[in-house]
């Protein structure tokens, strides 16, 4: 029997080539800011950036959304992202939610991993969601933006003259070429990136020369959502086999080559529908399958050591290639494309000084390493790069299932997210050690129920609702009152233009008017954020935490926001 | 044989690195002897008759799967 390919069950619409109004090849107006490529990356940092109401041009060489086996797996962390950018409605419907996985040596099991999914949390910990669809739903939500995102579809860059001022584009288009100039540039034009190669940057790191074929089909199954990895399966003896279900009946596949097969005869459909139905048939799974998509993925651990060139700012693959077993590609992308936005927003808006540019950099470079240092960890269990991991491997996998603490090594450490801890942006570090739980300065949210009251009225929430596009006052108090200095300085920072709000925790729920705040009705809130009434956590835009004071200081807190702004 | 957990995951996790990145280092075929020789050291350090006759019992137990 031979399975025909079929397509991916997603349409793609094309868009037409835009060209802007010109001057004898030249667009007259200048822009604050230019995103080079319409991914996952790109989408984000232009819809983060309208969030605070700067205009961005997005340059998409292609006509239409991607195409192909890509990036499946959407974090919990970049699904928080996601809902600030007002687009996580589509990826909580069409996305499948895991929590979990199994790990097989040949038969028998020897990891169920899950991931945290404690009754604290609003989102599941990881969605699967094929890219043409991630990035259908940043569309849609970038095009409900038109005021502000201006999409230029089958744009190709083709030469920058970047200076320290700004930079000079040459755009390439079916109706003609142009050039138009910009303040900052944002390249996240992906692993092949053009602007890193034409600046002549060099990524840094590791090449694994181990690699996996990767096959998506269609697939009628019941079969849950998890993480499936067989090591050393009876289908495809000494090989390492991954299996993701995604939406629409869409089967990941991802088998491991051996050494010494031919990586252009591997991928020939007559040799890879063998071992597809092999291992359907090792799963038990008896239903008509069809091959979509046939590729070769060779594992990359490698950064580029700043993200910042003159005024263009690196993300995503752009800017760093993570191995794709901690799925740490697209979801730290994600993070930076949030970590950038607010930053150039409020430098473009006059709010902050360029010095806040730089811990963009630092942040994200330090945060690629962890993630390529985990990555690196999942590679070597994944596609052992010598005799010793392979023979290590099998001793682990032989002896796991009764010595249950080598799990961990086989556990896939799936992404997270990553502490600033380093950050230059941390405030009051003293103040904040005297709390003995919660986040610490550089760390995100832990997420927490809540009840939030509002003139609207009282509804089920949680703590990260109340992170907006704007630094957020989280202050912990009895049932509602504000001290008169944090009053104080939300006026003084709205009056310098700061977007700044304030959110109230509550131990008790408010009176009948009182102003809008979060009741911490399940009582775990104040105990984890380490807390009593008085206490104040500064949070940045992007979530992660600036400084906090068990007892809420005005000097101080107002300190950390300059501090900020000026660093 | 249960034994009290001393390592962290993060701990053995480094180990486990440092040993195959050792061994890798040292070649395949001087493996066996380092292997030996880890063995050995780590008999000294056990410094229980009983528990190692189990290990070496356990170790060479090894699972028909294993074995190719």
């Amino acid at each position: 029997m031979t399975e025909h390919f079929k397509p991916y069950p997603f349409t793609a619409k094309q868009y037409p080539a835009s060209l802007p109004a010109l001057d004898d090849g030249v667009e007259k107006r200048r822009h604050p800011v230019v995103v080079v490529g319409g991914g996952p990356v790109g989408y984000c940092t232009a819809l983060g950036l309208a969030n605070y109401g700067v205009p961005v041009v997005l340059l998409e060489a292609d006509d239409s959304v991607c195409f192909g086996s890509r990036a499946i797996c959407i974090s919990r962390r970049s699904l928080e992202i996601i809902e600030r950018l007002g687009a996580l409605d589509g990826f909580l419907k069409t996305g499948l939610a895991w929590t979990g996985g199994r790990s097989f040596y040949r038969e028998t099991e020897v990891l169920h991993f899950k991931m945290p999914a404690d009754e604290n949390q609003k989102l599941p910990p990881m969605i699967n969601l094929a890219q043409y669809s991630i990035e259908q739903f940043l569309l849609d939500a970038a095009e409900k933006r038109k005021d502000l995102i201006d999409i230029r579809w089958q744009n190709r860059l083709m030469a920058i003259d970047a200076r320290e001022d700004g930079a000079r584009l040459t755009v390439n288009t079916p109706n003609g070429d142009y050039t138009m100039e910009t303040d900052w540039v944002v390249a996240a034009d992906g692993g092949r990136s053009f602007l890193r190669e034409t600046l002549g940057l060099q990524l840094k790191g590791a090449s694994y020369e181990g690699r996996y074929v990767i096959v998506d089909i269609l697939l009628d199954s019941k079969r849950p959502t998890e993480r499936l990895a067989y090591f050393d399966p009876a289908c495809n003896q000494g090989s390492t086999v991954l299996v993701h279900k995604q939406p629409d009946n869409v089967w990941r596949i991802d088998y491991q080559l051996q050494d010494g097969e031919d990586p252009d005869e591997a991928i020939k459909p007559e040799n890879v529908m063998p071992r597809v139905r092999s291992l359907l048939d090792m799963m038990g799974e008896k239903g008509a399958w069809n091959p979509i998509w046939i590729g070769i993925y060779k594992a990359n651990a490698l950064t580029l050591e700043n993200y910042r060139h003159k005024r263009v700012f690196f993300a995503g693959d752009a800017a760093h290639l993570v191995p794709i077993f901690g799925v740490r590609g697209a979801n730290s992308g994600i993070d930076d494309a949030d970590n950038l936005a607010w930053k150039l927003a409020f430098v473009i808006k006059g709010l902050a000084t360029e010095k806040l540019l730089e811990s963009y950099s630092l942040e994200r470079v330090a945060a690629a390493h962890e993630n390529l240092s985990y990555g690196t960890k999942s590679t070597e269990f994944m596609a052992p790069p010598s005799f010793a991991f392979e023979l290590m491997r099998k001793a682990v996998l032989s002896l796991a299932v009764k010595h249950r603490e080598l799990s961990s090594l086989i556990n896939p450490r799936q992404s997270s997210a990553i502490a600033y801890a380093q950050s230059p942006l941390n405030a009051a570090p003293a103040r904040s050690a005297e709390f003995d739980a919660g986040p610490a300065p550089g760390q995100v949210l832990q997420e927490c129920p809540l009840t939030l009251v509002d003139k609207r009225g009282t509804r089920e929430g949680h703590l990260t609702d109340l992170v907006g596009p704007q630094v957020t006052a989280f202050y912990f108090t009895e049932e509602g009152a504000v001290p008169a200095d944090l009053t104080k300085l939300q006026e003084t920072m709205r009056g310098r233009g700061v977007p700044f709000g304030v959110a109230l925790l509550t131990h008790r729920l408010g009176a009948e008017g009182a102003a809008a705040h979060g009741w911490d009705h399940t009582g775990r809130l104040f105990s984890m954020y380490g807390a009593e009434p008085g206490a104040l956590y500064l949070v940045r835009p992007d979530g992660h935490v600036l400084g906090r004071w068990r007892r809420f200081d005005a000097a101080s807190a107002g300190a950390a926001i300059d501090a900020m702004l000026r660093s | 044989m249960t034994q009290a957990k001393t390592m962290t995951d993060s701990e053995l996790d480094i180990a486990y690195t440092d040993l195959c990145k050792t061994m890798t280092r040292l070649g395949e075929a001087q493996s066996a002897l380092f292997l030996a020789r880890f063995a050995l050291l780590s008999m000294l350090r056990i410094g229980d008759a009983t528990a190692i006759e189990h290990l070496i019992a356990e170790a060479a137990a090894i699972p028909e799967q294993a074995n190719h």
